[in-house]
């Protein structure tokens, strides 16, 4: 896909009629929502995107229907129905056991979820990217709170995300949204960490933020990444049924030198003291057996390289 | 989303009869005697969009709107340029020409543009290159850089009056899967200097039709043909239509164009297969 400006001059060429009278743009932002008051306005509004997302249209237009046919399975399609329920595998109490009384059922064996069955090759069960979850982690948090600072202005220029704020509003406590402070769930007295110590930085991008991420890892920081081959491929010998192979996840991690490599960064590196490196997760929407490949597959459509272990 | 319909539809018939195409390829060619259906294999060669759709003035409208709304809930702008642009850079520069010009525009909302070409303003862009190419100024159909933002599909002509245009295809031979035998055909129709992936193993759709009967008469053993239709993507190449198999010309092509080269019952069957966009 190739990047082409030329809308302006589209823009130009269009007769006036057809354009929407700026009268409407210019309204007062207030009078389109309906909130009472200014403080319960700025609560309630959600921006929308400012630009249509390259990436995404390129899976509408041609990534959805190829991927309709690579991830087409003859003998999952025909025998979608005739596969037994998992749910029906699961174990149950015996009635006339008292112990069992309101209890919940107990536990699959083998520290293993239950695997949905695969189902119909249809536009609904196409793989869609749902989100990508950026983190790091850094063992300086720890003797000064003050080192995440650099790390939290590296991720708001990366991201384009602020950090949580401790205010109901659309980056308020809950909301999934904006840069999270991340806290150490256990003590550790080895490690010197106490319970609850902030440890790190975490963001959930979705929709158009999600994919401009996407876009500016593939196209300026992987391919200048000399360290970089391309994200792993787990030996064949991996389990098929293991969590990691039927959650839908391509996980992958950055080193530090990634983070320089980010155009919004690289324009004014001198102004952080330190980079760090970042885990990244993509979560799509696949789920079940063979949900890796067809993650793996939707991600090598968004441009992503993966290399298999030597 | 319109190939799942026949995706769907085709295959269901089109794959439980794919293993027993090999052994009925592999019979045909010993009982010539018996009279059935020809298993022919064909590329659906196409070659993505590259360029996004033009917007629409609703869309173009909407973004404008927004990017105003992100603006206007945006951190001050000292704080912002100090941190996020090296001082005196033109980066810094442009961004900053750019937010006087807005202040300028403030006491003039109706305008609005800066945030109309807000997302045109690529710092040391060249020029703006326009979304018509070379090719579709004079209207060449055989080249790959026409409609750039449509799916263009492989049309072949051949040297005859009825049915001349249709997809690269050709028999299965012995034992050879379909996508084996559209790869091949697509090869010896078309020359070796093009590079196409294949989306998939499984054929897009079929399409069934009779011979002639004095075709039938002339060589016996096959009443009709059944195509299957192989998707492929175009990476790099491009097509050299081969003399010797009776070819004369090819032409990338849109869905609309298609079905106007296509006969009606070819085109029904097809047209499913084929993108919109």
């Amino acid at each position: 896909m190739k990047r082409v400006g030329s809308l302006a001059r589209v823009a130009a060429t269009r007769p006036a009629a057809t354009r929407i009278s700026p009268a409407v743009l210019s309204r007062p932002f207030a009078s389109s929502s309906s909130s009472s008051s200014p403080a319960d306005f700025h609560r309630t509004i959600t921006p929308g995107p400012t630009s249509r997302s390259r990436l995404k249209d390129h899976y509408n237009q041609t990534l959805s229907h190829d991927l309709l046919y690579t991830l087409y399975s003859h003998a999952t399609h025909t025998n979608a129905d005739a596969l037994p329920n998992p749910s029906s595998r699961s174990p149950m109490w015996s009635p006339e056991n008292p112990y069992a009384l309101n209890r919940p059922p107990p536990r699959p064996k083998g520290n293993r979820y239950l695997v949905p069955n695969p189902s119909y090759t249809s536009p609904e069960s196409l793989p869609v990217l749902e989100s990508i979850v950026v983190e790091t982690m850094t063992t300086s948090a720890l003797s000064a709170k003050s080192n995440l600072l650099p790390l939290l202005m590296a991720y708001q220029a990366i991201t384009g995300e602020v950090p949580q704020s401790r205010h109901p509003g659309p980056y308020g406590p809950g909301s999934g949204k904006g840069l999270v402070i991340t806290r150490s769930a256990k003590k550790s007295a080895s490690f010197k960490v106490r319970a609850g110590a902030p440890t790190g930085v975490k963001v959930e991008l979705r929709g158009e933020s999600m994919y401009s991420f996407l876009e500016t890892l593939v196209d300026f920081v992987l391919p200048r990444l000399k360290t970089f081959s391309g994200i792993p491929l787990p030996p064949a010998s991996h389990p098929r049924q293991s969590p990691s192979s039927t959650s839908g996840v391509v996980s992958f991690g950055l080193p530090p030198e990634a983070m320089g490599l980010f155009p919004q960064i690289e324009i004014n590196l001198d102004q952080y003291p330190k980079t760090f490196g970042m885990n990244i997760f993509c979560v799509t929407s696949a789920r079940g057996r063979g949900a890796q490949d067809q993650a793996r597959a939707l991600l090598s459509g968004f441009g992503a390289p993966f290399v298999k272990r030597g | 989303m319109v190939q799942s319909r026949t995706l769907s539809s085709a295959l269901s018939t089109a794959c439980n009869c794919n293993s027993a195409l090999r052994t009925q390829a592999r019979h045909q060619s010993t009982s010539a005697a018996s009279s059935s259906q020809r298993i022919v294999a064909a590329a659906l060669l196409s070659r993505p969009p590259l360029l996004l759709p033009a917007l629409t003035p609703l869309e173009e409208s909407y973004y404008t709107y927004q990017r105003r709304l992100h603006r206007a809930l945006a951190k001050p702008l000292s704080a912002s340029t100090e941190w996020f642009f090296k001082k005196g850079s033109a980066s810094e520069k442009s961004f900053v020409a750019f937010d006087q010009k807005v202040d300028k525009e403030r006491g003039d909302e109706g305008e609005l543009s800066a945030y109309v070409k807000a997302g045109e303003e690529v710092e040391g862009a060249p020029e703006v290159v326009g979304r018509e190419s070379e090719a579709d100024r004079k209207g060449d159909v055989t080249s790959l850089e026409r409609k750039m933002d449509r799916t263009l599909y492989l049309l072949l002509k051949k040297d005859r009056k009825d049915n001349a245009w249709q997809f690269p295809q050709g028999g299965v031979e012995a034992d050879e899967s379909l996508l084996e035998a559209a790869q091949r055909e697509l090869v010896e129709e078309t020359g070796p200097d093009m590079d196409v992936w294949a989306t998939g193993r499984a054929p897009a759709g079929a399409y069934e039709y009779k011979f002639p009967k004095e075709f039938v008469k002339k060589n016996p053993g096959h009443d009709g043909a059944r195509v299957f239709f192989l998707p492929m993507r175009v990476i790099r190449g491009q097509a050299k239509p081969n003399k010797k198999e009776g070819l004369v010309g090819h032409a990338w092509l849109t869905k609309e164009e298609v079905k106007e080269k296509v006969s009606a019952d070819y085109w029904k069957a097809v047209e499913p297969m084929l993108s919109d966009l």
